[in-house]
């Protein structure tokens, strides 16, 4: 019988795997969306952007339910969100913020840094630049990864770590 | 601990701060002409897909045509069974030692879930039901009533039951076409004599299996398959 053959099966096949991560997320998704965009409009067209974007890297993706899915989910989802802020305030896709001097960053000496230090310095980074730091040094990915993920140039990436990583160091306020 | 590791906690204190906001937050109304577009969307993704692999498979279907007609030829020849059985939107194909993969042409095509599902409407009062299987992908319920008579009824997307394989061990009857309405129907009886009729109704896959019914019996039944209102 068809159904009891079909009732073994279980491992779920690439569409499948797409309408449970549609049916698991796009309630959490839009909630993100209309929390950060504030209208309707806005909020739907980064939820159906983000989702093509998640459908483009399902292949990072193993269990759909999993924390590591809902992180990659979440920033994914913001990411697109403050894409489309930026936009709408005609300003450059450049992610670092702009309070930071080159000569802040400058060739300073690697010391080590308090928690505490590291905590004030993430409030210097934008909210993209958190989500690329997030990828590289929580979920541990790739760079390669994190430019498919977030649709950006992979050598962006090598150059908003290597400021990040200036950033969050910084001895001075 | 090093400067990494600190950042990497630092990150995901953050993240999980606000994590805890966003997941506390109330739900939007998700409107019902959103839904339909993602739904749309997802369909249409798998169609493109479907369309750049079209010349692959071009020359892969030449190639399995030369095969299929080689296979054809030394199986007439040798008096073995033809590899592959065709109904109108679906066919068997045989792997081997009698089991075969029941295959459904173009499974993207059809929707991705249940978004409609389809019950027997024929009065089963006397039997009992129950629920086997329900999930957005495949419903499975089957009938028992006291004179020991069992129907089991299946509702499938496409893609579900595709690929699926089958095994014919001792069938009464091997797999054949017969018309169910306006669709032609595979149909099967299990070693066990258990009736069984699938057919396609261009969305979706539907199996009926009836213990202690007649061929006929059960194609009425089939016939009676209707979309839930």
């Amino acid at each position: 019988m068809l159904s009891a053959y079909i009732s073994m099966v279980d491992t779920p096949t690439e569409k499948e795997l797409i309408a449970q991560l549609y049916n698991a997320y796009k309630q959490f998704m839009y909630n993100i969306s209309m929390s950060l965009l504030g209208n309707k409009e806005d909020a739907e067209d980064a939820v159906q952007d983000s989702f093509v974007r998640i459908i483009k890297n399902l292949d990072k993706i193993q269990n759909p339910y999993s924390r590591k899915t809902k992180s990659y989910i979440t920033v994914i989802t913001k990411n697109i969100c403050f894409d489309r802020i930026k936009k709408q305030q005609n300003m450059q896709k450049v992610c670092l913020d702009e309070t930071i001097s080159e000569d802040d960053l400058a060739q300073q000496a690697e010391v080590d840094i308090t928690y505490e230090r590291i905590i004030k310095n993430m409030k210097l980074l934008s909210p993209q630049l958190k989500n690329i730091a997030f990828l590289y040094y929580v979920q541990q990915l790739p760079t390669d990864d994190i430019a498919e993920m977030l649709d950006i140039e992979p050598n962006t990436v090598h150059v908003y770590l290597s400021r990040i990583r200036k950033t969050l160091l910084m001895q001075k306020d | 601990m090093t400067n990494d590791e600190k950042i990497a906690a630092a990150l995901k204190s953050d993240y999980l701060s606000e994590l805890s906001v966003f997941e506390a937050l109330p739900d939007c109304k998700i409107s019902h002409s959103f839904e339909r577009r993602m739904q749309k969307l997802i369909q249409s993704y798998f169609k493109e897909k479907n369309k750049d692999s079209i010349m692959n498979r071009r020359r892969i279907k030449i190639r399995l045509l030369i095969a299929a007609i080689i296979a054809a030829t030394v199986a007439l020849g040798t008096g073995s069974a033809v590899l592959l059985q065709y109904w109108d939107t679906f066919k068997l194909k045989n792997v081997g030692n009698n089991e075969y993969r029941f295959l459904v042409d173009d499974p993207n095509s059809a929707p991705l879930q249940l978004t409609e599902k389809y019950m027997i409407t024929t009065d089963l009062s006397e039997y009992k039901k129950e629920i086997i299987n329900d999930s957005e992908f495949y419903y499975w319920e089957v009938y028992t009533c006291e004179e020991d008579k069992t129907i089991w009824f299946s509702q499938f997307t496409k893609n579900y039951a595709n690929s699926t394989q089958i095994g014919f061990d001792n069938v009464q009857v091997f797999p054949e076409k017969t018309p169910l309405g306006k669709y032609t129907a595979m149909y099967y009886v299990s070693a066990d004599g258990t009736q069984n009729l699938i057919w396609d109704n261009g969305d979706y896959i539907f199996e009926l299996s009836a213990d202690g019914l007649s061929k006929e019996e059960t194609k009425t039944l089939a016939l009676s398959v209707r979309n839930e209102e």
